[in-house]
């Protein structure tokens, strides 16, 4: 279980284990022989000292009876050679036998344990000499045990006459004994050499097995890893997304990308909390929501497709310091998934994304989108506006924007009731920006503009449904707010003015509710690139009746403006085709002999080319091909004043929408006056618009428009000369 | 009020009659109204708005089109009560999922139910509603957003 | 498998009551706010809940933090119209097991259930 555990360690392990044991046995050998070598060297010097002790014991007789023929005390040299024969006695004994051996003299209280000698040769010198003691014994024992008192000099003569006789054998085996015993001894120290020769040899032929099949290994298992290694810094150097993997604790792990580095501008990520990482970046809520986020990562129950989707930094926008010590902003997105290991979640592994490049160019779209729309509401211009026309243009805007809302409300769900308001609310939104434009209100204008291009394309949808209206009702959500705070500026700056000055006369106003005229000519001309001069005559209070003050401007705005954006052409060709750059538009009201009024606009452009309307026709669907070749000159000239219709060859603000003429013509018929239209080609164009003299007033500026009322109810007069 | 926003509430309340009623509505041509005109059927769900904006959002239709949508929805108990409660669910249904674009600091109420007129309601003087009439079959609803 | 469902709304707890997957269990109760849910809880002892956010009395994420202190291993699976990301991460921190958003078709709430009973 253990060893299975090991792995790959396992050879290893096993070698250093044998090693170890190998070790301890010849050490545990050399503990036990080392130990019996020094009981044999102990043994070995008792049988020495044997050889010493005949001598001895020889010695003591000699004494002993130089004593006791001077008749001298005894005593001592008699327990001398008693303890000599003792002694001898127990060790020759001991050495048969063995047994416990004093090791000084024989009274003295250490003692060796002597083993009985063990060797063939040993052996047979210890009983030799045993078989020689016995004599010792029969002749010295006696003696002994008589004591020193009871002693004779004849015993001592017949004992040493024994001994001296007998010593010289006792003394050979004994020196034998000895002999036999230290090459018994030496022969256990050569085998312990030999034992830790062989050990000293298994140690190093197992280093040898380790070395070079283990170590072998383990460098293959190295370069492995140094190559994987390598390759995981390869693949963490170049991945473009931040990686890295968070544990329970949401600690930053230590391996991540070089990416994490770039997109954080920090490199000491390694075992921080994700909350340090993310602390700078999002607010608290947010982070306390990513933790709790990555937390569920973690429940096992918690569904992995539902985790997706729950995200909270899918993408983010974060403020980093940079390498150049600013604060940039980044968009980055992080991505969370489970790793498992052993089917449990050990870690998340974080992948960053840097989206800022992608998110940039949405914003850059988005901006120049917002842009577009933008309310720059540059309302100085209104300042110098008259008042009444202001507030009389505020009325007819916000009448336009009620009757579009009324209309939006009770719209028909069908794709041609839809396309009817689309042309309705055109003309309407068109009107109001003719107007805004004449005043100067930019922001209306702007705003007008864009609802053109929202119908525009609502138009030119393949499918108009309700929910195709929604943008257009949020600009006019957007149009009635400006209308509103217009108003409320308006009525802001009256107040100023009433304490500052008596209110002007009516009829100065009225004059001036056509001088705009003037400067909408010159504005117009200057965006067009043209030179144009207005003449008016009779456009002023005096002459136009109060009824028709608004209409009348109206009408004659439109027309002014088709007349330079249309009908004046750009210096250059006006001097080709031999005429001044500067064109004339000669504008004027008058009543005639028949009690009718007449408004009337002259240029002297280009006039009108029943090719080009032809053309435009076409192109814009108007007519079909096979329907145009039976229409004659006059029918084809009537298509200007079809919805839709435009002869700009660009859409700009001025002109070019597909309303104008139809506006215009709408405009006319609600107050029953007719139209004229003669042109010459190169020479110029003739409107004439003739107002009845018995004003039959609507009380809606917009009406919903009878469909059935087509151009030949308005009268044309084509002069081709 | 911008494009986007409206467009939540118009999603969520096709999404709601596709996934639950399995029917698709029409969204008819949004228009305004003031904050003193109200849109009222016969039974209309009011969801209070608070925290980033405030203001109301609310889904009024008739009864007859309450009922279709409760046998719709497996019911067959057409009672008052289911009536009023589906209508609410409507509202409360539309205004919770619009979090998942206005995130969380767009606070809903639990629905009130209105039988009849909304005289009662006040909204904001200065704000005009964003009506969004609904077409299911023959019959006409309407979803209205007042929002700062 | 005891099942208790919580919704505000009758027409949304019985559309609950109706589904496939739900046939299969044991509804003890239901519940029309959170109070009342956690006593149900109590006198049930349900092995799942469905429980509603939005309700009057006692929102659902207070009602889920109550039955799991009555009854830890109470398997709830939120059914929702709050389709926002943080409503969501904050039912299942505080130990929801599922999230399922309003509208839900058929198939959504089987599947949701399945991954409810999954390892019982």
């Amino acid at each position: 279980m253990l060893l299975h555990d090991l792995g790959k360690y396992r050879g290893i392990v096993a070698a250093i284990t044998l090693f170890l044991v190998l070790d301890t046995c010849v050490l545990a050998l050399n503990y036990f022989v080392s130990k019996e070598i020094q009981q044999e060297t102990e043994s070995v010097n008792l049988a020495g000292r044997q050889g010493m002790l005949t001598q001895k014991l020889l010695k003591s007789l000699y004494e002993l009876q130089d004593d006791l023929a001077v008749n001298l005390d005894v005593q001592e040299n008699f327990q001398e050679f008693a303890d000599t024969f003792e002694l001898f006695d127990v060790t020759l004994v001991a050495l048969k036998e063995g047994g416990m051996v004093p090791v000084i003299d024989i009274n003295d209280a250490e003692k060796i344990d002597v083993k009985p000698v063990n060797s063939e040769a040993a052996m047979q010198s210890v009983d030799a000499g045993l078989q020689l003691w016995q004599q010792y014994r029969e002749i010295l024992g006696p003696i002994i045990n008589n004591g020193s008192t009871q002693v004779s000099l004849l015993d001592i003569h017949e004992s040493i006459a024994t001994v001296k006789e007998t010593n010289a054998t006792l003394l050979k085996f004994m020196n034998d004994l000895t002999r036999y015993m230290e090459q018994q001894a030496n022969e256990k120290t050569q085998m312990l050499q030999y034992v830790e020769l062989a050990a000293v040899i298994a140690a190093v032929l197992n280093f040898f097995v380790i070395m070079f099949i283990f170590v072998g290994r383990l460098k293959k298992n190295d370069e492995q890893l140094e190559l994987s290694q390598k390759e995981n810094a390869e693949i963490l150097g170049t991945v473009k997304e931040g990686l890295f993997l968070l544990d329970q604790e949401l600690i930053i792990g230590s391996q991540y990308s070089q990416e994490l580095v770039n997109i954080f501008g920090r490199q000491d990520l390694d075992g921080k909390k994700l909350a340090v990482l993310l602390k700078d970046m999002v607010s608290d809520s947010e982070l306390q929501l990513s933790e709790d986020y990555i937390g569920l990562l973690f429940k096992e129950h918690v569904n992995e497709n539902l985790i997706q989707s729950l995200n909270p930094l899918k993408q983010i926008e974060v403020n980093l310091l940079g390498a150049t010590g600013l604060f940039e902003t980044k968009y980055l997105s992080f991505q969370f998934n489970r790793v498992r290991v052993n089917k449990r979640v050990s870690h998340v592994l974080v992948t960053v994304m840097d989206r800022t490049v992608e998110v940039e160019l949405e914003r850059e779209l988005e901006e120049a989108k917002t842009k577009a729309k933008g309310e720059v509401d540059s309302l100085v211009s209104i300042l110098s506006i008259e008042k009444s026309a202001f507030i009389d243009f505020l009325d007819k805007a916000s009448d336009g924007i009620n009757l579009i809302n009324e209309e939006l409300k009770s719209s028909n769900q069908d794709h041609k009731a839809y396309m009817a308001n689309v042309v309705q609310f055109q003309r309407i939104i068109h009107s109001i920006k003719g107007d805004a434009s004449a005043l100067d209100v930019s922001p209306v204008e702007k705003k007008t503009h864009e609802m053109e291009d929202v119908l525009t394309d609502i138009r030119n949808s393949d499918e108009i449904t309700g929910n195709s209206f929604l943008p257009f009702t949020v600009k006019l959500d957007e149009l009635f707010s400006q209308i509103g705070s217009l108003r409320l500026l308006s009525e802001q700056i009256a107040n100023i003015s009433d304490q500052h000055s008596d209110a002007q006369p009516i009829a100065q106003s009225n004059t001036q509710s056509f001088a705009e005229i003037n400067s909408l000519v010159k504005r117009v001309a200057e965006d067009e690139n043209k030179m144009v001069n207005l003449v008016t005559q009779g456009l002023d209070s005096h002459h136009v009746p109060p009824a028709y003050i608004r209409k009348v401007r109206e009408v004659a705005v439109q027309l002014v403006r088709n007349a330079v954006v249309h009908g004046i052409e750009e210096p250059n060709k006006r001097v080709e085709l031999g005429k001044s750059p500067q064109g004339t538009i000669k504008a004027s009201f008058l009543k005639k002999a028949d009690g009718n009024y007449s408004l009337t606009i002259i240029d002297d452009g280009a006039g009108l080319s029943v090719n080009r309307i032809k053309r435009h026709a076409l192109q814009n669907d108007l007519v079909s091909e096979q329907d145009i070749e039976k229409m004659s000159n006059g029918e084809i000239l009537n298509l200007i004043f079809q919805p839709g219709f435009s002869t700009a060859s660009d859409v700009s603000m001025h002109a070019g929408r597909g309303v104008g003429l139809d506006v215009i013509k709408q405009s006319v018929m609600e107050a029953g006056g007719k139209m004229k239209l003669s042109y010459k080609q190169n020479k110029g164009c003739r409107f004439e618009i003739v107002l009845p003299g018995k004003i039959t007033t609507t009380t809606k500026t917009y009406n919903e428009t009878d469909q059935n009322i087509g151009v030949e109810q308005v009268n044309h007069e084509v002069v081709n000369s | 009020m911008k494009e986007e926003q409206l467009q939540v509430f118009i999603e969520g309340t096709k999404y709601f009659f596709s996934t639950f009623a399995g029917q698709q509505v029409d969204v008819g041509v949004p228009y305004l109204v003031s904050s003193d005109t109200k849109v009222a059927f016969d039974y209309t769900g009011i969801i209070g708005i608070a925290g980033a904006r405030k203001g109301c959002v609310y889904f009024s239709a008739p009864g007859r089109l309450l009922a279709k949508l409760l046998q719709a929805l497996g019911e067959d108990d057409l009672e008052d009560d289911n009536l009023c409660d589906v209508v609410g669910e409507v509202a409360n249904t539309v205004s919770g999922n619009a979090r998942r674009d206005l995130g969380p600091e767009f606070v809903i109420s639990v629905p009130v139910i209105v039988k009849g007129q909304l005289e009662d309601i006040k909204l904001p003087r200065e704000i005009r509603s964003f009506v969004i009439p609904i077409t299911w079959g023959q019959d006409k609803a309407a979803l209205v957003i007042c929002l700062e | 498998m005891k099942l208790l469902i919580v919704d505000d709304s009758n027409i949304i707890r019985r559309k609950i009551r109706r589904s496939n997957k739900v046939g299969d269990l044991e509804v003890v109760g239901s519940a029309c706010n959170g109070l009342e849910a956690v006593e149900l809880v109590k006198q049930t002892q349900p092995d799942l809940v469905t429980m509603d956010l939005t309700m009057p009395e006692m929102d659902g994420i207070e009602s889920i933090e109550k039955i799991l202190e009555v009854k830890p291993d109470t398997r709830i699976l939120v059914v929702s119209a709050l389709a926002d990301k943080a409503t969501a991460i904050r039912a299942l921190t505080i130990g929801a097991r599922g999230f399922i958003c309003k509208p839900f078709t058929e198939d959504e709430l089987n599947d949701a259930f399945e991954q409810l009973l999954e390892d019982i």
